[in-house]
């Protein structure tokens, strides 16, 4: 059955209502944080020094100041006459268990565009399917120290472990293209999202993103021969790191204590800090839910092209990246707040981060808000649910000619025709 | 004879025209220029007549927003932005004309259509003095309906009289047989021989 549309409206009706009526107390929130940000501002080591000492020190995904106020904002150096962009994106079509044959596919795409001088671009699409065992399979990696009787642990690849797959061939082609960019040209290397693997598989499943992590990392490294900085651009982020560094390193998320949460109704569901819940962005963004939001004695927000301050992102998941262990910083890309990934050895270069600045700012310009090279290789990557299935349909071809009976299950059947 | 490089490849393939992708941006062959594509059956050209000439998106379907602003316009623009070269792309159609059969021109429809991701070239001086040495072709150009057929058949006898400097009773020939077939038009008559004139 359809959705039942008049059944969801009136639900629409009142989750609007209850949007509206947290408006205010949201609000009044949003400018404490600024007020907790621009008030410890310089206390920054001291604020770096609470959290690693806290007992959340290993389990709190806190932003670390490195060296720059809390409140720091810089304006986007000028950017350099010529200058080349890089980007890879990729997308995938997931393993069908219901359908004839078991394959996959990643797309990645890559564009590169080079402005100024001899202006220049090439995109470049390459899809890879994937239907052998191996392919179909993560293996695990053996270790030096086995015992000579262990046989490596085997799992399927399914939608979580072809995601990282596929960001470990971005960061490869990234890494394949950065060899093609002239040395002397000022360069940035550009993807979707975070810097760092997402890798859920934890305890016992721990060792399949061990496999792509290593893989990982070694494209990391390839990039960081070439002195070319990497960017991860993510576009309104909804990460809470500097909310969680003022809960932690500032307040540490006692609300007896806190002035703010102190004299705010003790209702249910307001019970707990008041920054809890809150976005990074709301703490940059000038625009807040259409209205401009205008606050005395509270810093500004970050003006078009303007970056906040330079911030570790202190995790456990990161401890093993090294050089190429992440900060970020955010940045107001002329339409919305971004969060700025970069590796550890391009933050600790000033000029390397002032030119990662200035480029990313000038894409996010030439793009009307994004980068438009990322924009270009993401069209390049995507695969659409047409594609998908053209592409279905192109391998039970090949395979019905081939005098092969390839019958899908019966829940895809289901699915095909309707009976009533 | 030798076969001028190609302007592009086949991306529509049907009975009454063909649309080609050219590999050049805005480099497309100008209204009522005679272009040909192989035949897929012996080896022959099928012969068309540019009639629509369109920039856009590749692949089809994106927005054209606005990208200048003061200080950057035209050419300025495609410096600045060095991607747009790359995500966009021209297409001619063509309206098909005739065809050669075993070296014989024939104004008439083909058997079938060109292949697509064949190549289309534009028609040398010879080839066009050779097509246009009857004028069949223009029933099939004033009969249509859905080209802008009057402008077309002006464009391609301007096309034709150009390659026959040395024949002045081109452009008299012409004239009586679009007279013929437009006995019943006059006004169409008199317009399309007022755009006759290079």
């Amino acid at each position: 059955m359809s959705l039942d549309i008049v059944a969801v409206a009136g639900q629409v009706r009142q989750m609007g209502q209850d949007i509206a009526a947290a408006q205010s107390d949201f609000l009044e929130r949003v400018r404490w944080a600024r007020l907790l940000l621009q008030e410890n501002s310089l206390r920054y080591a001291e604020v770096a020094g609470v959290i690693r000492d806290s007992r959340e020190a290993r389990t709190a995904r806190a932003a670390l100041p490195v060296n720059e106020p809390l409140a720091y904002r810089q304006v986007a150096p000028p950017c350099p006459l010529s200058y080349v962009a890089a980007a890879a994106d990729g997308s995938q079509a997931e393993p069908d268990r219901h359908g004839h044959v078991a394959y996959f596919l990643i797309n990645t795409g890559s564009a590169l565009i080079r402005y100024g001088e001899q202006p220049a671009a090439s995109f470049r699409s390459i899809p890879r399917l994937y239907y052998k065992h191996e392919d179909l399979h993560v293996v695990e990696q053996k270790a030096e120290d086995w015992p000579a009787n262990k046989r490596p642990r085997e799992t399927q690849v399914d939608g979580e472990i072809l995601a990282m797959k596929r960001s470990v061939m971005e960061i490869q082609d990234l890494a394949r293209l950065a060899e093609n960019i002239p040395p002397e040209l000022p360069a940035i290397l550009i993807v979707d999202g975070t810097l760092t693997l997402f890798a859920k598989s934890t305890g016992e499943d721990a060792w399949v993103s061990e496999v792509f992590i290593q893989q990982y990392q070694a494209a990391l490294n390839a990039i960081k021969e070439t002195r070319i900085p990497v960017v991860g651009f993510i576009s309104r982020s909804n990460a809470t790191w500097v909310m969680d560094m003022l809960q932690v390193g500032v307040c540490g998320r006692d609300t007896r204590r806190c002035a703010f949460c102190r004299q705010r109704p003790a209702e249910e569901e307001r019970d707990g800090c008041a920054l809890a819940g809150l976005r990074d962005r709301f703490l940059y963004d000038g625009t807040l839910n259409g209205a401009r939001l205008s606050l005395e004695n509270v810093p500004p927000a970050l003006l078009p092209g303007e970056r906040s301050a330079l911030f570790q992102l202190s995790s456990s998941l990161y401890q093993d990246y090294g050089d190429n262990e992440p900060r970020m910083f955010y940045m107001n890309s002329g339409r919305e707040i971004a969060q700025v990934q970069v590796p550890r050895w391009v933050a600790s270069d000033k000029a390397l981060l002032d030119q990662v600045h200035a480029l990313v700012y000038a894409q996010c310009l030439n793009g009307a808000g994004y980068p438009t090279v990322l924009t270009r290789s993401h069209e390049q990557a995507v695969v659409t649910a047409a594609d998908r299935e053209m592409l279905d349909e192109m391998v039970l071809s090949r395979l019905v000619k081939l005098g092969m009976r390839v019958p899908v299950s019966e829940k895809a059947r289901s699915k095909l025709v309707r009976d009533i | 004879m030798q076969t001028a490089e190609a302007v592009g490849e086949v991306v529509e393939s049907g009975t009454l025209q063909f649309t080609v992708a050219c590999y050049e941006l805005y480099a497309a062959p100008a209204f009522g220029s005679l272009v040909k594509a192989a035949r897929p059956d012996n080896g022959g050209w099928v012969y068309g007549l540019v009639f629509d000439v369109t920039t856009g998106s590749e692949p089809p379907g994106a927005n054209v927003s606005v990208r200048g602003s003061s200080g950057l316009r035209d050419e300025a623009i495609y410096r600045a932005y060095p991607d747009l070269p790359e995500v966009m792309r021209t297409r001619f159609a063509a309206l098909t004309v005739g065809f050669t059969d075993h070296g014989a021109v024939r104004q008439y429809l083909p058997p079938q259509p060109p292949r697509l991701h064949f190549s289309a070239h534009v028609c040398d001086t010879a080839e066009v003095c050779a097509f246009t040495d009857q004028l069949g072709y223009l029933r099939t150009i004033l009969t249509n309906q859905g080209i802008p057929a009057d402008e077309l058949a002006a464009a391609a006898l301007r096309q034709a009289r150009a390659c026959r400097s040395s024949d002045p009773t081109f452009a008299l020939r012409a004239g009586r047989q679009l007279a013929q077939m437009l006995k019943e038009e006059y006004d169409r008559l008199r317009a399309i021989l007022a755009h006759m004139e290079a």
